[in-house]
């Protein structure tokens, strides 16, 4: 539960000092005068191993009747823990330890347990975070929503169904009858978050506590979705705490945001205010780290050296410096003329990938998982193919690194045929592309120490003895920021961000061309995204790699790529230079794509080439003590200060 | 629906033909003499001459080419024919049917017993509120399991009947007779239910959807039997067959403890008289037993868990 | 000593190797502390669990009982005098005496021979036979794991006790007899089990990340697979030592082990029965034995699944 694990990163969480001076909600005459929702000064521990933990540290928070509100911060920064700790559903070892959690007068912290529940469901409602594992599996979504209604009296067992049907129509859900005699198995990701919405909206609730309610679903999804909770809430008058750690989607819905950071608030206002005017560097930090907010960088073309913040000054740099050169456009879309200057590393023509499907009764034997797809990787650029789950991305990775075999096309590496190496032939192929994975968690083998992880391509492969192995590896390390300190310890003692190195120096070890980046983000904290981000850029121009670069976030793309394929059901369906795309789009699905991005309505990213906050960065410079990455990059601006941080 | 049953009637018919194809591999292949050990099996000596041996062997088809046994074994099988007794010379398929409803009642107490002593103890034993007694409910079912199944009938003879002279120690008659074996026979099985269901009910308690139910004001009584105890019976459930495989073996144990007649005694005998007919008739028709159990419960399945049978949305 | 010199030389070698740009002084008090961490959480551990500690004494004893019978008693188990028959617990006799006069604990120490004998190979058998059957069809995938996967759902379609009944009436009565028949019907448990867990494995990331490094197969099977496997099949090896112990003495008890005189875990039991109301210690106390062992057992293959859980 994102609660628990909330308490864990809570407690040794620097920049709570200031957490007292900054947590002014809103000066005016009374806070909590007309107040929905009063949260003051509450503090929720957490109970580990007999000790309690602080998780959530005297937070104030006011949510007017119709106002949203969105909580934003990191995992572990005690946002969930708050929003539980509201509607009194704190994970088991956790409790309020003091203050008052006032709902329309009455203290619900103080309330016994029934008295409680009469409130829940009833006038709060909540949206949990993942719809694919919030419904109850073996009950039909029409009883689970009929549920709300009949704990709360809302309805006869009679009235229920018919009642439950109207509730799924209004969540926007199409054929609602159908959909609630089904189960939750049976729908989809975003069919299953609109039940979700139906059971929350069922009461009418007063207040609506939306907890990261549509971070696991696909970005086109996400954004139908929020508009239609937006128009419910609009219609009912609903208030709404949004706990996210997008600050595009806070831009985009919220009227206030608050920021959270080590179990406290750092900076709360306006909307506009806290993302056009951040006070607290770390509010700073968060907008230039967030990717669809700052989505006009490009690490490698040009290193931030002795500027303050690395990543805003390479922000500037990419603006000030060259433009692209015009990427070809018309022609065939597959296979790109090459320019000049520029040789092709590896082409891919027409792969075609079918997957056999488990025998069913009628239906297709098998699904084409990668349809047609042809694109050219040049020598020294990164590639990108975007897409959302499902669409074929990762696999077409596969297929170019030979991990898996096309059903039909063909691939060649500088010229070289190697659609049908076999044996060890394919085995030295291997050292020419590598991969990056998606979850650092998953792709380092636990057993082995940093050093053995790194070292084990070179012992694979024969390459040099145990000595130069081992300072192959302390080169390594160092080239991705890493203390050689590290060689010694295991994964397991490694935080998400030194994992995705140690990865990232494992695929470096063999000097390879080629190195496919799986998603290498996806599974890490927003701050942490722009170190790797940076880090890969820095490694590419030190060593004229090229990339493949996949991923489902289009802001990432335009940070990182050089070109763009964008994936819709196993096809390509556009191919271009990020500039194009974003700027031209031509396909209706690259289209919608961009128009999902969270933070463009906001006027913050998008449309304006150069986000407003760029010109506050001198001030950014000055602040030097409680920024975690800011200050830690320091004047040097060497990344390798940055060890302790990752 | 139709298909889902068609293809779960074949699965069980192929695995009780291989169950079949299993026992007699296992009777009549491994390196030793059917005949000569039917004959020696129970009398110490017997006087029986090669003449008599190549006769009997005859008279069983045992000098027949192995895979000819085989066909013509299974082809009376598959007539309800499983030969005679070697000892008594009485029809294996009778010998079964006479002595199978005491087993089916014994069994069937017992699990009725092992279902709600298992369920209601894991459930006790998740939810109660004081931490000890938690800690004492959950560390019964490892303990009952490590029981050895003929010492605890012994034990409880030894009390119940001899001590305190409640019920009758052994024999099979009324339901007086039946409490003793029922609880012996249960209690392995209860110790495995109650193990699967208290575990299957702590990680439920973890699950989303909980915290779903509890947001809308559910109270945690109906949170506990609407959402939590309901998914986590599934895995208890589903190994159903495997407890009604552990009443089948352990009716050999308790049957004898408590001299009943029934399946699992006569088994014992046989294999004692080392008597292979009957022992692979017995075996093959417990199978059957076995085998009709594991489809009973797939075939409810899709009843408890709906994801079983219709297919899942588009996976994207 | 041409061993040392070589190791010596080696050394040599090894150290003008540059020292490392960064030297690390906190390292060498890292590893001291952590040495004498892992002793210190180590007997912190063991306090906090004496039931624990008492299973695996109580398990040592059982084994020196085994193999070293006469170690902890002086008494011959299988002579008696009629004079001291039935004869209740007491300093003389531990577990008192049976209906011959013979000391009921000196036939239990001597009994644990051959049981757990029994028991030590019937495992072994199961986890042999198992593992390598599991290897093979998780490894291999295609055809031969749908044959291998076939076979073993047969063996599965009979509860195990009663293959062991057929077992045995194939192979004759006696204790090695028992152990195979017991052995052999828990194979198909330990083939499922190793198959789950390489499949598991197989499909992990960081094999695929291995081959993509450029590891052959054997390379990924002996390396990658099996370390991550062979775990959970060890812990069902330790649970179905005290399952085994179960089924052994079962058997035994319905007398289809060692022919009478020489004494078993089951068959002491059996020989009790008939003396249920006058001697109760002649079932209780071999049974109690039995007891212990098999919790002794289960709680320690408790503690070792528990271990690997907390370190994943």
């Amino acid at each position: 539960m994102t609660a628990l694990e909330d308490t864990v990163g809570a407690a040794p969480a620097a920049g709570t000092s200031e957490t007292a001076g900054t947590s002014t909600t809103s000066d005016a005459a009374d806070p909590s005068a007309g107040a929905l929702l009063a949260v003051r000064d509450l503090r929720v521990s957490y109970r580990h191993r007999g000790t309690y933990t602080q998780a959530v540290r005297g937070v104030d928070l006011t949510v007017r009747p119709g106002q949203v509100v969105a909580l934003v911060g990191e995992s572990g920064s005690g946002k969930s823990t708050t929003a539980h700790a509201v509607i009194g559903l704190l994970p088991p070892g956790g409790r309020i330890e003091s203050g008052a959690v006032r709902f329309a007068g009455v203290d619900l912290a103080a309330l016994p347990p029934a008295r409680l529940r009469a409130h829940r469901g009833r006038d709060i409602a909540l949206i949990p975070q993942d719809p694919t594992v919030s419904l109850n599996p073996v009950q039909r979504i029409g009883t689970q929503v009929a549920e709300v209604l009949l704990i709360h009296g809302l309805a006869t067992r009679r009235t229920a169904p018919a009642a439950a049907v109207a509730a799924l129509a209004q969540a926007g859900l199409p054929d609602p009858a159908l959909r609630a005699r089904q189960y939750p198995h049976e729908l989809s990701g975003g069919m299953r978050q609109r039940a979700l919405i139906a059971i929350a909206f069922a009461a009418t609730p007063k207040l609506l506590i939306a907890d990261e309610p549509t971070s696991a679903l696909d970005v086109t999804v996400q954004r139908h979705i929020l508009d239609h909770v937006e128009k419910l809430i609009k219609d009912h008058g609903t208030a709404v705490l949004l706990i996210t750690h997008d600050l595009g989607v806070a831009a985009d819905r919220a009227d206030e945001i608050v920021v959270m950071s080590g179990g406290g608030i750092v900076e709360s206002g306006p909307a506009l205010q806290v993302l056009h005017d951040p006070v607290h560097p770390y509010t700073r930090q968060l907008i230039s780290d967030a990717p669809s907010l700052t989505s006009v960088r490009t690490p490698g073309r040009s290193r931030a050296g002795g500027l303050p913040c690395p990543h805003r000054a390479v922000v500037s740099a990419r603006i000030e410096g060259p433009a692209n050169p015009a990427a070809p456009r018309g022609g065939s879309r597959a296979a790109e003329p090459i320019t000049p200057g520029q040789t092709a590393l590896l082409v891919a023509s027409n792969l075609v990938k079918d997957f056999p499907l488990p025998r069913a009764p009628a239906g297709p034997r098998s699904v084409r998982a990668v349809d047609d797809v042809s694109f050219t990787i040049r020598r020294g650029e990164t590639f990108a193919l975007v897409g959302e789950s499902g669409s074929g991305k990762s696999t077409t990775a596969r297929l170019v690194l030979r991990l898996m075999d096309p059903t039909a096309g063909r691939i060649t590496l500088d010229g070289t045929d190697i659609t049908s190496l076999r044996g060890p032939a394919l085995r030295r192929l291997r050292r020419r592309m590598q991969i990056v994975y998606q979850n650092p968690y998953a792709s380092l083998d636990p057993r082995f120490t940093v050093g053995e992880t790194i070292e084990e391509p070179l012992r694979l492969f024969g390459v040099g003895t145990r000595t130069t192995r081992r300072a192959r590896a302390r080169e390594l390390l160092s080239q991705v920021a890493l203390s050689p300190h590290l060689l010694d310890r295991r994964p397991a003692e490694l935080s998400g961000g030194q994992r995705q190195r140690v990865a990232i120096a494992r695929a470096l070890s063999l000097h390879p061309d080629l190195v496919v980046c799986d998603e290498p983000l996806s599974a890490l904290d927003v701050s942490v995204q722009a170190q790797i981000l940076d880090l890969l850029a820095r490694i590419q121009e030190e060593l004229g790699l090229s990339y493949l670069f996949i991923t489902h976030d289009l802001a990432v793309v335009r940070a990182v790529a050089d070109h763009v394929g964008v994936m819709r059901h196993g096809r390509l369906v556009e191919v271009g230079s990020p500039r194009d795309l974003f700027d031209n789009p031509r396909h209706a699905y690259t289209q919608e794509l961009l128009a999902a991005i969270p933070g463009r309505r906001a006027g913050v990213a998008g449309g304006s080439p150069v986000p407003p906050r760029e010109t506050a960065d001198p001030t950014a410079g000055t602040t030097t003590s409680s920024s975690r990455r800011c200050d830690a990059a320091g004047p040097s601006g060497v990344a390798d200060t940055r060890i302790t941080y990752t | 629906m139709k298909r889902y049953l068609i293809r779960r009637l074949l699965q069980a018919l192929f695995v009780l033909w291989a169950a079949y194809t299993v026992c007699f591999t296992v009777l009549y292949l491994l390196p030793s003499d059917p005949v000569s050990l039917m004959v020696s099996g129970g009398a110490e000596q017997t006087s029986i001459d090669d003449a008599q041996l190549t006769a009997l062997r005859a008279q069983y088809g045992l000098d027949k080419p192995i895979i000819v046994q085989y066909v013509d074994h299974l082809w009376h099988a598959l007539r309800g024919d499983f030969g005679v007794s070697v000892q008594t010379g009485r029809s294996i398929t009778q010998i079964f049917l006479d002595v199978l409803p005491a087993t089916l009642q014994l069994a069937a107490s017992a699990f009725t017993l092992a279902l709600f002593l298992g369920l209601g103890l894991a459930y006790w034993a998740t939810y109660a509120r004081r931490l000890w007694v938690r800690q004492m409910l959950l560390s019964l079912p490892p303990l009952w399991a490590s029981l050895p199944t003929f010492w605890v009938g012994l034990m409880l003879i030894q009390i119940v009947s001899f001590r305190w002279g409640l019920v009758p120690a052994t024999g099979d008659d009324g339901v007086s007779s039946l409490l003793l074996p029922a609880v012996t026979l249960a209690l392995p099985t209860a110790a495995g239910i109650a193990q699967v269901f208290a575990k299957s009910l702590r990680t439920v308690e973890t699950e989303h959807y909980i915290t779903t139910a509890a947001a809308k004001g559910a109270s945690p009584t109906r949170v506990r039997l609407r959402h939590a105890a309901r998914n986590a019976a599934i895995p208890a459930l589903t190994l159903a067959g495997v407890w009604a495989g552990n009443l089948l073996a352990g009716s050999v144990v308790v049957e004898t403890v408590f001299s009943r007649t029934g399946v699992g005694r006569t088994t014992a005998t046989a294999v004692g008289t080392q008597d292979i007919p009957v022992v692979l008739g017995l075996v093959i028709l417990s199978s059957v037993l076995f085998t009709a159990v594991n489809l009973a419960v797939d075939l409810t399945y899709p009843l408890l868990d709906p994801r079983i049978v219709s297919p899942a949305a588009d996976p994207r | 000593m041409t061993e040392s010199l070589a190791t010596a030389a080696t050394a040599d070698k090894t150290d003008p190797v540059p020292a490392p740009v960064t030297p690390a002084p906190d390292r060498e008090p890292a590893t001291a502390a952590s040495q004498s961490g892992r002793w210190r959480r180590a007997a912190v551990f063991l306090v906090h669990r004496p039931g624990l500690v008492l299973s695996a004494f109580f398990l040592l004893t059982v084994l020196i009982a085994a193999f070293f019978p006469t170690a902890l008693t002086s008494d011959n188990p299988l002579r008696g005098s009629v004079a001291e028959r039935l004869q209740k617990p007491s300093t003389d006799h531990w577990f008192g005496t049976d209906q011959l006069g013979r000391d009921l604990f000196a036939r239990m120490v001597h009994g644990c021979a051959r049981s757990l004998q029994a028991t030590v190979l019937a495992v072994l058998v199961g986890l042999a036979a198992g593992a390598l059957l599991g290897l093979t069809s998780g490894f291999l995938s295609g055809w031969i794991d749908s044959l291998i996967m076939r076979v073993v759902d047969l063996a599965l379609a009979i509860p195990a006790l009663l293959l062991s009944l057929a077992l045995i009436t194939a192979l004759g009565f006696g204790t090695v007899n028992i152990a195979l028949a017991v052995g052999f019907s828990s194979v198909a448990a330990f083939a499922r089990v190793t198959r789950a867990e390489v499949l598991r494995v197989r499909t992990a990331v960081f094999v695929e990340a291995a081959t993509s490094c450029g590891a052959r197969r054997h390379q990924v099977l002996f390396r990658y697979v099996l370390p991550h496997a062979c775990g959970p099949v060890l812990v069902l090896a330790a649970l179905e030592f005290g399952t085994a112990v179960l089924a052994v003495s079962a058997l035994s008890f319905l007398g289809f082990g060692a022919a009478p005189p020489s004494p078993e875990w089951g068959s002491l039991v059996s020989d009790g029965r008939g003396y249920l109301a006058t001697a109760w210690w002649l079932t209780t106390l071999p049974g109690l034995t039995v007891v212990a062992t098999v919790l002794a057992a289960n709680r320690i293959s408790r503690a070792i699944e528990g271990e690997r859980e907390e370190s994943r």
